[in-house]
């Protein structure tokens, strides 16, 4: 897979570049308005992170080529702007996703991989982890062959660990991923704490408990090999 | 205009009286006749010369009048050009000159300030980004030891707490700003049931019971987005101090609404609590700007916010105008 950043914050660039190579894919970058565009004009890319402000243009502009001239790549605006007037631009003009700064690096790895998803139509939209196997589309989870009873939160949970698999997952970043930008702070943790618990205990019940692993303090990790 | 138009009667008197005592001086036997001739003539010049004045001052009134129409009608705001039309008067002219120029410096005092606002929270947004980053990658290496995790947790958390408190001051500063000047028909019933829903997780995990009694429908003007703000951090507050097995209670009643919960008892006086950074120090990593905000959206909109604390539990009132 192809991955195209564009995003002037060289250290924030490198972040980004390390984190996708290790996830597998192939990364190519720009820092510049000029240098993206010339990128998007020469080659395909899988899919595009582009920040909106740029060096010698808007990357809104960019997202607007990407859509016309190669409406299968993946667009995510990565961006400080955060009124809801640039979101709706944002995605107006077509882009699959918008990112705040600063964001987690495991929450734009679950919505690329989110997106690539949808916009690939893989038949199967499942993830399989040896006999632990969650449907995405019916939203049920198989563990095994026994379907699990899971509330909405703890499914949401589980798909976002298990699309960082084998990372730490911090809490912050669940709790951003599970409720935006309403809930704050500790509190919150108190309740990812019970549902991950609880989401355990279920996941024990049918001999699958090896896959959630706390990291104390900090998060959690889906574990598989 | 009164004291102007005493003055010139006076002027009027005073030129008859000064008339008549110089006839009676020269012509005794002819006082009364003399008296009389110089009289008419005497004050119909004091009749002309009042309506004149008079209409020279209701001008000045005039114009002044439109210059404050002009400057009620000025929104720092709006790109609108300020324009005063060309009066009679040259001093006229010239205080609309400096007007003007004070609205220019105004403008562009404002402008620059919003453009603060903006590039301190991109660039405060970025770094943040990247330690948050750099954390993460760290965490996921191999062959950490515990304490070594212990000690980035504990940099993640405290980055997150910038990362939030960043997030509240600028939005503090754009409520100062009145950036939220999108006013429209407010239900408070329906924002505080959608906001509710989004405490649902929170309130079911505490325990705590909710009772709504709404009352007839409560509509406010003002920006929906502020309103949503406004009660997210009021119940975001009646959850963090409450106690296991709480309640909250929501009561409307026509523009009053009150909000109670129970709670621990507060150390800090109660009028403090609105200031900046102030904070109950027993529950731990609250930002205390969540007050701040509350308080800041109440002065927008004139709502009346008061606090009570009496038979063990805490109260919010909020009176809309």
């Amino acid at each position: 897979m192809k991955v195209l950043i564009v995003e002037d914050e060289q250290e924030l660039l490198d972040l980004m570049l390390r984190y996708m190579k290790r996830e597998g894919y192939v990364c190519e970058h720009a820092t510049t308005f000029r240098e993206g565009y010339k990128k998007i004009n020469n080659y395909k890319y899988d899919c595009a992170i582009v920040d909106l402000n740029l060096p010698g243009g808007d990357g809104l502009k960019l997202i607007d080529i990407l859509r016309k001239e190669m409406p299968n790549t993946a667009t995510i605006i990565i961006s400080a702007r955060n009124t809801l007037d640039d979101r709706i631009n944002g995605l107006e003009v077509g882009a699959d996703d918008y990112l705040t700064k600063p964001f987690n690096l495991s929450e734009l790895n679950a919505r690329i991989k989110a997106i690539l998803r949808r916009k690939t139509n893989q038949m199967s939209n499942e993830l399989v982890f040896g006999s632990l196997l969650i449907d995405l589309d019916k939203r049920s989870v198989v563990a095994n062959e026994t379907t699990l009873k899971l509330t909405k939160k703890e499914f949401d949970i589980l798909v976002y660990l298990a699309r960082n698999k084998n990372r730490v997952v911090t809490k912050d970043s669940i709790a951003e991923y599970l409720w935006g930008d309403y809930m704050d702070d500790a509190f919150s943790y108190d309740f990812i704490y019970a549902h991950v618990k609880n989401l355990r205990k279920k996941l024990v019940q049918n001999d699958c408990g090896d896959y959630l692993k706390t990291v104390y303090g900090v998060g959690y990790k889906f574990i598989s090999n | 205009m009164n004291k102007i138009n005493g003055f010139y009667i006076a002027i009027t008197a005073t030129a008859i009286f000064a008339g008549l005592g110089m006839a009676r001086y020269f012509f005794p036997q002819q006082f009364f006749t003399v008296a009389l001739i110089s009289l008419i003539p005497l004050s119909i010049l004091g009749i002309g010369f009042r309506i004149i004045t008079n209409r020279r001052i209701q001008g000045v009134q005039n114009q002044l009048i439109q210059i404050i129409g002009t400057l009620e009608e000025f929104d720092v705001d709006e790109p609108k050009k300020v324009i005063f039309e060309k009066s009679t008067y040259q001093l006229f002219n010239e205080l609309n000159e400096s007007i003007l120029e004070l609205i220019e410096r105004i403008r562009s005092n404002y402008q620059a300030n919003r453009q603060f606002t903006q590039n301190a929270s991109h660039e405060l947004q970025t770094p943040l980004a990247i330690i948050k980053g750099h954390v993460e990658i760290l965490l996921n290496s191999p062959h950490l030891k515990e304490k070594e995790i212990t000690s980035l947790g504990v940099i993640l958390q405290n980055t997150n707490r910038l990362a939030k408190l960043n997030h509240a001051l600028i939005l503090l500063s754009k409520i100062e700003n009145n950036r939220y000047s999108d006013v429209e028909t407010v239900i408070i019933q329906r924002v505080i049931s959608e906001m509710l829903g989004n405490f649902k997780d929170l309130i079911n995990l505490q325990e705590i019971k909710v009772t709504e009694d709404f009352g007839e429908e409560l509509t406010v003007e003002m920006s929906e987005t502020l309103a949503e703000i406004l009660f997210a951090n009021l119940f975001q507050n009646a959850i963090r101090y409450n106690v296991e097995d709480g309640f909250i209670r929501i009561q409307i009643k026509e523009r009053t609404v009150t909000i109670s919960n129970s709670g621990e008892v507060l150390e800090v006086a109660p009028e403090s609590l609105f200031k900046r950074f102030k904070r109950e120090s027993t529950v731990e990593e609250s930002l205390g700007l969540g007050l701040s905000i509350i308080q800041r959206i109440c002065d927008l909109y004139d709502i009346k916010i008061t606090y009570l604390h009496q038979h063990g539990l805490h109260q919010l009132i909020l009176v809309f105008p």
